[in-house]
């Protein structure tokens, strides 16, 4: 069996009885970089770190060591977090020479459970987009129809995985930059709780919203990552429940907005049926400002990202490299957050936001778990235009569970004309292993 | 509709310290204009009596003006 077809767990599992080396583990994701390099998933290649790294994981496990849990697992890193030696361009012409002295927090744990990075994925510029058409290193193409998007902005992180370059990969999701990516790639992607993975040593977008979360084929293997980055422990010796019998449901009532796709209206039918035929209550929720979540993310999203920018983007020289939708949105940014339009709209959003999330909340008080599409549509063509006003509503979904702060995954179900569609599974603060296990539950009734 | 002016662009390019071509200042523009019409739609959302953003107002940010 060619390796790179094993699941995280199962490679890891491999590695441990000694049936896999973690050298012939790396030597397989390069190979498979190579082969399918047009999907330009990589700014940058760690190979030979990655080897070096992968035969002195070998050698502890030859003498018996004890070992982490991700032990010789090859893993991609998006570019805005810092691997030590390693450039961390956000993939943008203005970061281009920016090489990271120290690992990110995130980076050190996944060394700490054994992991081997591989590389740094291609994102949108700054982590703004929702395509990967935004990077100075050029668009990703889908690993399933390399005429379409992978989504964005983790858009190479979940690429690399749906094309078994690597194992599983860490995102950040600011609007849904994990979990839209994961919907258009087939993938799983989890965006935890907001601050239970430590964010230094990434170049955030806005604070307020960003999360480094994973991106790995089942739900399994994003609980065994998720355990060995997040704040509150190992990964190790968990084991997902997946049992629906006695759990409630809620279904996000908005089928009736016009820019959901009738493909992905469909999926999401059959995966509400797939829940209830193996035992889920399923509930109606219904969240009254769910609509202005979008606008009160962009809002907040854009004021941040154009106060925190400044640190990392100093000089004339990298403000001229910056790209139009980075450009776009710092004008927007500075534009509602000054004059009377600061209490018109940055104040209204920050009221809004708290709106929002106490809905949220509320719909959580009588269900295990909301669900609702990731995404209103799969992934379009590569180099279509598209206006960013719209645009933008690809996160409509995703965005109102970031402004709550909660844990939610994409879980990829069914399919719209040949392309994935993903589920959101949403879940209350600190219970991403369980919102993980109805994940798990649905995967095995795609 | 709201109306946003050239002049309003070259103020914020001021204070985000940010230097656009024409090009790219109508096109912001346009953006921007649509972009502040649908912001109107938060008015619908009643926030009277809310006080803070998840009881983290410190995080609020500084006015552009102030930074």
């Amino acid at each position: 069996m060619d390796i790179t077809e094993f699941t995280l767990a199962q490679l890891s599992s491999a590695i441990a009885d000694k049936r896999v080396s973690a050298t012939e583990a790396v030597k397989a994701c390069f190979a498979r970089i190579r082969d399918t390099e047009r999907l330009n998933n990589f700014i940058t290649l760690c190979e030979s770190a990655a080897l070096r790294d992968a035969a002195l994981a070998d050698e502890a496990i030859a003498r018996g060591n004890p070992v982490g849990p991700l032990c010789g697992v090859p893993i991609a890193v998006k570019d805005n977090i810092d691997v030590r030696g390693s450039r961390t361009t956000c993939a943008s012409a203005a970061l281009s020479d920016r090489v990271a002295d120290a690992d990110a927090e995130v980076v050190r744990k996944l060394k700490s459970a054994g992991a081997i990075i591989i590389g740094k994925t291609n994102m949108d510029e700054f982590a703004m987009g929702s395509t990967n058409e935004n990077s100075a290193f050029g668009a990703t193409l889908n690993a399933i129809d390399d005429t379409r998007v992978t989504g964005g902005s983790s858009g190479g992180s979940a690429n690399c995985v749906a094309a078994r370059q690597a194992y599983g990969a860490i995102g950040s999701d600011t609007g849904g930059s994990i979990r839209q990516p994961a919907a258009y790639c087939g993938v799983v992607g989890l965006k935890p709780t907001h601050g239970v993975v430590d964010r230094t040593g990434m170049i955030g977008l806005a604070p307020s919203l960003d999360c480094i979360g994973t991106l790995t084929r089942d739900c399994d293997d994003a609980a065994l990552m998720f355990g060995s980055i997040s704040k509150r422990g190992s990964g190790s010796g968990i084991t997902l429940d997946g049992d629906m019998r006695g759990k409630t449901i809620g279904i996000v009532d908005l089928l009736c907005d016009d820019r959901l796709e009738s493909g992905v209206a469909q999926a999401f039918y059959s995966a509400r049926k797939a829940l209830e035929s193996v035992g889920a209550k399923t509930v109606r929720v219904v969240l009254p400002s769910f609509a202005a979540a979008i606008l009160t993310y962009h809002i907040l999203s854009s004021a941040e990202a154009s106060y925190y920018l400044d640190k990392y983007v100093r000089s004339d020289e990298q403000k001229r490299a910056l790209g139009g939708e980075v450009k776009r949105r710092i004008i927007t940014g500075v534009y509602v957050s000054s004059g009377a339009r600061y209490d018109e709209l940055y104040a209204k959003a920050i009221k809004t936001r708290t709106v929002i999330a106490s809905e949220y909340v509320a719909a959580l008080e009588n269900c295990d778990a909301v669900i609702c599409p990731t995404a209103p549509n799969t992934a379009h063509v590569v180099g279509e235009k598209i206006a960013p006003s719209v645009a933008h509503y690809n996160d409509m979904y995703a965005a109102p569970v970031s402004l709550a702060g909660l844990p939610a995954v994409s879980v990829p179900f069914g399919e719209s004309d040949g392309l994935p569609v993903g589920i959101q599974i949403v879940g209350r603060p600190n219970d991403e292993f369980a919102i993980l296990g109805i994940g798990k539950a649905l995967q095995s009734m795609r | 509709m709201c109306k946003i002016t050239i002049d309003d662009i070259k103020v914020a390019e001021k204070l985000a310290r940010l230097e656009l071509n024409d090009d790219e200042r109508n096109e912001i523009r346009t953006h921007l204009e649509r972009q502040v019409a649908d912001f109107a739609a938060l008015n619908d959302i009643d926030t009277d009596g809310v006080l803070s953003d998840l009881g983290r107002a410190g995080d609020a940010l500084p006015r552009a003006e102030e930074r």
